[in-house]
């Protein structure tokens, strides 16, 4: 058993959810390795002393603070909040968490689509050079734009996902890839990346306009807030020197 | 009090309504005590820290993403405020030259709120990604699923956090005379 299944199990058996299975396989282990021991009871240590406290009444005064800090707090900027009724959902919330996986094959349906069948993509706005890398244009606020690089070296997928804007990378081989988001006005506010390239990442922003710059191969997950007065952004990706999209997502 | 109920007072709040507030201080006033008591582990600086994320989250309420939790929102804001407070206190400690920090076998030289102290001060010194997964887990005992929902972290990055924490934690100790 590696190193790290039996502390993974010492920990399952510590927070109370091991498996009988787990169990015997566990102190099977133990009784095989001695020296074990000294992790199983430093575990055992922590453990005991990492255990949940008792709930505790807040003292009365608490409120009467809470209240009279509010009561010379600055109220929230209404301006700037868009009422829950013009915000459009996140995907989960309109989406049940069964049908994603029906819309991704959908989506991944499409894409597969438009590689088949190369006259139905639409021209990109702006400068191209990559007459081999085929790209989609959509009007639709959460229609993704989709750069495909080729079978050889992968894909890039920008989504409007709310008032979010969501890519997602999948490069194949080593590829230089620069992706840059510019708002035509507001904001942009980069608020998670999730990654898995195994080359360098790099990210810059400034201003209105996001820059990242990465390696392949590997997948990211880029996803960024826009404030609410953005209404488009520029997408522009370049692969090893060479525009391969630049347009505008609605 | 349900996520629907607590959006419709954060709108009603944003609508200029003081009061909507007030009740979402009478829901979580406790919750959020608690979270920064076990931080804190002073009932005075967890009520600062309370406080502090009340007026923060009401100030910043425009700012709220009513797609998620009211609940994770300002629960997160309320364990940075308590660390915050930890963080402070911490070098202010480090500033006094009485306080032991070193000792060979703590558990003879320290009582139960000295070896708290030390648990606490480990929590600080992990990253506050893995900080808040022990928090979450061992202080406040979430589920896996639970901690997941109020970080927006999936269930497997919850649990991979939790064993990265829980072995700097054990290092951290040991270095600090916990061995077994």
């Amino acid at each position: 058993m590696k190193p790290e299944r039996v502390e993974e199990l010492l920990w399952e058996r510590a927070d109370g959810t091991i498996t009988p299975d787990e169990l015997a396989e566990l102190e099977a282990f133990l009784t095989k390795h001695p020296e074990s021991k000294d992790l199983d009871r430093e575990i055992s240590r922590l453990a005991g002393l990492l255990t949940p406290r008792d709930e505790v009444a807040p003292p009365a005064a608490l409120r009467e603070r809470i209240d009279r800090a509010l009561a010379t707090a600055t109220p929230p900027d209404q301006e700037k909040h868009t009422p829950r009724a013009a915000r459009p959902h996140r995907w989960d919330d309109r989406w049940p968490a069964r049908l994603l996986p029906v819309a991704a094959s959908l989506v991944l349906g499409v894409a597969i689509g438009y590689l088949l069948h190369p006259e139905t993509t639409d021209q990109i706005d702006g400068p191209q050079a990559a007459g081999a890398m085929r790209t989609t244009t959509a009007t639709a606020e959460t229609a993704p734009a989709i750069v495909d690089l080729g079978a050889d070296t992968g894909r890039v997928v920008a989504s409007r996902v709310g008032t979010d804007l969501v890519i997602d990378i999948g490069l194949v081989r080593e590829v230089a890839l620069r992706l840059e988001l510019e708002a035509e006005d507001g904001e942009i506010r980069l608020t998670r990346m999730i990654h898995s390239a195994d080359g360098p990442s790099e990210t810059n922003l400034e201003d209105a306009k996001l820059t990242v710059r990465l390696r392949g191969p590997g997948t990211q997950r880029i996803r960024v807030a826009l404030s609410e007065d953005v209404s488009r952004v520029l997408f522009r990706a370049t692969a090893d020197g060479t525009t391969v999209i630049e347009r505008w997502i609605e | 009090m349900s996520r629907d109920q607590d959006t419709m007072l954060v709108e009603a709040c944003l609508r200029g309504e003081r009061r909507a507030f007030d009740e979402l201080v009478d829901r979580y006033e406790g919750p959020l005590f608690n979270a920064a008591f076990r931080i804190t582990g002073s009932v005075e600086d967890a009520m600062d820290a309370t406080q502090a994320a009340f007026v923060n989250a009401y100030e910043k309420l425009h700012t709220f993403d009513p797609t998620y939790r009211f609940f994770s929102w300002i629960y997160r804001i309320v364990v940075n405020q308590a660390l915050n407070v930890v963080g402070r206190r911490r070098t202010e400690t480090e500033l006094d030259s009485d306080t032991p920090t070193e000792t060979s076998n703590p558990e003879v030289a320290f009582g139960e709120a000295e070896v708290t102290g030390f648990l606490r001060q480990a929590l600080l010194e992990l990253a506050p990604k893995y900080r808040m997964v022990v928090i979450l887990k061992h202080l406040e005992g979430c589920s896996y699923r639970e901690i997941g929902e109020l970080l927006d972290i999936p269930e497997k990055t919850v649990k991979s956090r939790l064993f990265t924490a829980r072995q700097r934690m054990r290092v951290i100790l040991t270095e600090r005379g916990f061995a077994p």
